[in-house]
């Protein structure tokens, strides 16, 4: 039984039907001047504030009505300071996690949404690192909050915060091994028994045509 | 329970049996293992807002395990809380009695990953399952009360090693699951 | 692999003090090693499965007489790998994981994920009106019930227990109304991206209203019982202080960051009759702020 067409994956577990399509993937450019509302304000405030941004910022992004500036992890904590101080983005929702096999050199990303109160605006600094180098100073200077979500993105990703108060795990048991979200980290399932049939994990499925 | 062994069983025994059952089942006492979702509906039952589980003598939730008769498994059991899970049960003094609250704690439910255990019978005995997601308040009292029906009816003594025996017996030369004919099959 | 922590090795000092790894079953060791360090004070676990916790967590508690000097959080008793599993499913199926992650208010997580997800579809003006003003509809109702259990249980730890009571009372006539629109009392998966599953049934509105006249004079007996009580102020007013700076530094948000006494509001409008609708619910807030005397 193999049929073509559209949908229906082989070979993954992906179920959702749009195994077919082909996405092309994401620009790795800079976006282009001007970006639009307040983000032009927010690079310029930056680079007036921080001498060293062309340096510092590797990529400017906007996509999808949103900025996100790219920065180099030796720069973090000084333009960090900077947007914090300066710029008045006190407020860090977080570190965030992203993980792409495909990459090479620059498979771990880390993501801090900022955000000011004073002048409600928001933006984001993504951070690159490649596998085998996996370090990223911490910001726990800079915000306090990011204190445990640096340890969930360690716990999670494998990402080693440089200068943290107690990196270690914090979601996982403390014996752990292994990284869970990482691609390359099985979903782990086990399969399921019926009645005279087995329904595989959700990783391992068949797809369903 | 030394004097109903010595006593041939038949009319003493049943009567004891039948009133053992009859004073276990009426003042159960859940011990508070809420842990996701489904704590919330147990919180519904045991508020008496709508549904109430006094009625049953159960709304003393004890905080301590030594002094509860029934563990209430309601919600995803993670595979760090997995020990603590089963030290809370060990902590509990005979008889006791598991019930799997929701679809999580019976199977592993909708998460059938590394971080959840595949349901709480790899952790702990369990003497009823009840399913849903999280299973309404309602649903949570018929299978209390279905396993009150069971606990009164349970049997004491030579009576209940009678009953183990047929049991394992019957779990030894069942038919097992893969052999069964289902609707998949 | 990266750099791989010994599991077995003791306590290390750091700048935080110091660190313990535990792995279950080695309270003894742990309590002797915090112990050997500290004179004269108590240290009490109180674990993950305690009925005050509401939940799994774990706080090491360092006592001195009934005052909780230091506490140590140990959090992941409830980590599901819920991100993980959505990863093997559709967009429409992965609201059902979101909105299990944080039961209390299973819509606001939906909404969340169908925002984002909108977002990136790039369909974000393409969502009903309609839609849009549902889906404020059932999170403000999502919002008083989860604030009832919080009202309830938090007055449960006090040792209140009727307020608890008067609470979820109040609780099962929104999740009625959950009931009536979506079909499930908790975790519906009622929003999904593009909109919502589907419309409201007739009578629904009608029912929401009469539930709203009920429960304005319902929570008048939770009102009576704490508002004003000596040994609830006692018990809560000045309890836990965190200033403007202590929450921007902890990147905190909502009531607690409110109580610092800054008047923001933040609200993301992203279509016009939400726009009306939250305009209207700020100037009523900003109502109720100035006429109860604080």
């Amino acid at each position: 039984m193999s049929d073509h067409g559209m949908f229906g994956a082989a070979g993954t577990g992906d179920t959702s039907g749009y195994g077919g399509l082909v996405r092309t993937p994401a620009a790795t450019g800079s976006s282009e001047r001007p970006y639009g509302s307040y983000f032009d304000d927010v690079a310029d405030d930056l680079e007036r504030a921080y001498p060293g941004f062309s340096d510092a910022i590797e990529r400017v992004v906007v996509d999808r009505g949103e900025l996100t500036l790219h920065v180099k992890r030796e720069k973090l904590v000084e333009v960090s300071k900077i947007l914090r101080d300066s710029l008045k983005f006190e407020m860090c929702m977080g570190v965030s996690g992203v993980h792409y096999p495909e990459q090479s050199g620059r498979e771990l990303h880390a993501v801090y949404p900022l955000l000011s109160i004073t002048n409600n605006r928001r933006i984001r600094l993504e951070v690159s690192v490649p596998d085998n180098d996996a370090h990223i100073p911490s910001v726990v200077e800079v915000w306090a909050g990011n204190n445990w979500h640096e340890r969930e993105t360690f716990d999670m990703f494998g990402i080693i915060f440089d200068g943290h108060p107690g990196l270690t795990r914090i979601l996982m048991p403390d014996d752990w091994q292994g990284h869970p979200q990482r691609k390359d980290y099985a979903l782990g399932g086990i399969s399921v028994e019926y009645k005279g049939a087995t329904i595989p994990a959700p990783d391992e499925r068949r797809s369903y045509r | 329970m030394g004097l109903e062994e010595k006593l041939p069983s038949g009319f003493v025994l049943t009567t004891v049996e039948k009133l053992a059952g009859y004073m276990r089942k009426n003042s159960l006492w859940p011990a508070t293992f809420g842990l996701a979702c489904c704590a919330i509906e147990m919180m519904a039952v045991g508020s008496a807002a709508k549904y109430d589980i006094s009625r049953f003598g159960m709304e003393v939730f004890r905080a301590s395990p030594r002094q509860a008769d029934l563990m209430i498994v309601a919600g995803r059991v993670s595979n760090k809380m997995a020990p603590v899970l089963r030290q809370i049960y060990d902590q509990m003094a005979a008889p006791k009695w598991v019930l799997a609250m929701g679809a999580c704690a019976s199977s592993g439910g909708m998460f059938n990953n590394y971080a959840i255990v595949q349901g709480v019978d790899h952790v702990v005995p369990v003497d009823i399952y009840l399913p849903g997601c999280p299973p309404r308040p309602e649903m949570l009292m018929d299978a209390i009360l279905k396993l009150h029906t069971s606990i009164y009816d349970e049997k004491l003594g030579p009576n209940r090693e009678a009953v183990i025996k047929s049991v394992e017996e019957a779990a030894l030369n069942a038919l097992p699951t893969h052999q069964m004919k289902g609707l998949l099959a | 692999m990266t750099t791989f922590i010994d599991p077995y090795s003791s306590s290390r000092e750091t700048t935080e003090g110091t660190v313990f790894s535990v792995t279950g079953g080695d309270w003894n060791e742990l309590v002797t090693e915090i112990g050997a360090t500290k004179e004269e004070r108590i240290v009490v676990n109180m674990g993950p499965q305690h009925p005050s916790t509401h939940g799994v967590l774990r706080l090491v508690l360092e006592l001195e007489g009934e005052t909780v000097t230091e506490v140590r959080c140990g959090i992941g008793y409830l980590h599901t790998g819920i991100e993980k599993n959505i990863e093997y499913r559709s967009w429409t199926q992965g609201v059902t994981f979101v909105t299990r992650m944080d039961y209390l208010s299973p819509l606001f997580n939906e909404t969340a994920y169908c925002l984002a997800t909108e977002k990136l579809l790039g369909i974000t003006n393409d969502v009903p009106e309609r839609a849009s003003a549902i889906r404020v509809l059932m999170m403000e109702l999502n919002r008083i019930s989860s604030h009832m259990v919080a009202l309830g249980t938090g007055a449960l730890e006090l040792g209140a227990i009727t307020p608890m009571f008067f609470a979820f009372r109040e609780r099962e006539r929104v999740l009625d109304i959950f009931e009536m629109i979506s079909g499930l009392r908790m975790n519906m998966a009622y929003i999904r991206p593009g909109g919502v599953q589907q419309d409201l049934p007739a009578g629904a509105t009608q029912k929401i209203r009469e539930t709203v006249k009920e429960m304005r004079k319902a929570f008048k007996d939770n009102a009576t019982l704490l508002i004003g009580n000596s040994i609830w102020m006692k018990r809560t007013e000045g309890i836990g202080y965190l200033d403007l700076a202590g929450c921007t530094t902890l990147g905190i948000t909502g009531p607690v960051l409110r109580s610092t006494g800054l008047l923001g509001i933040f609200v993301r409008l992203n279509h016009i009759a939400v726009t009306k609708i939250m305009i209207l619910m700020l100037l009523q807030q900003i109502h109720a702020m100035c006429t109860v005397d604080s």
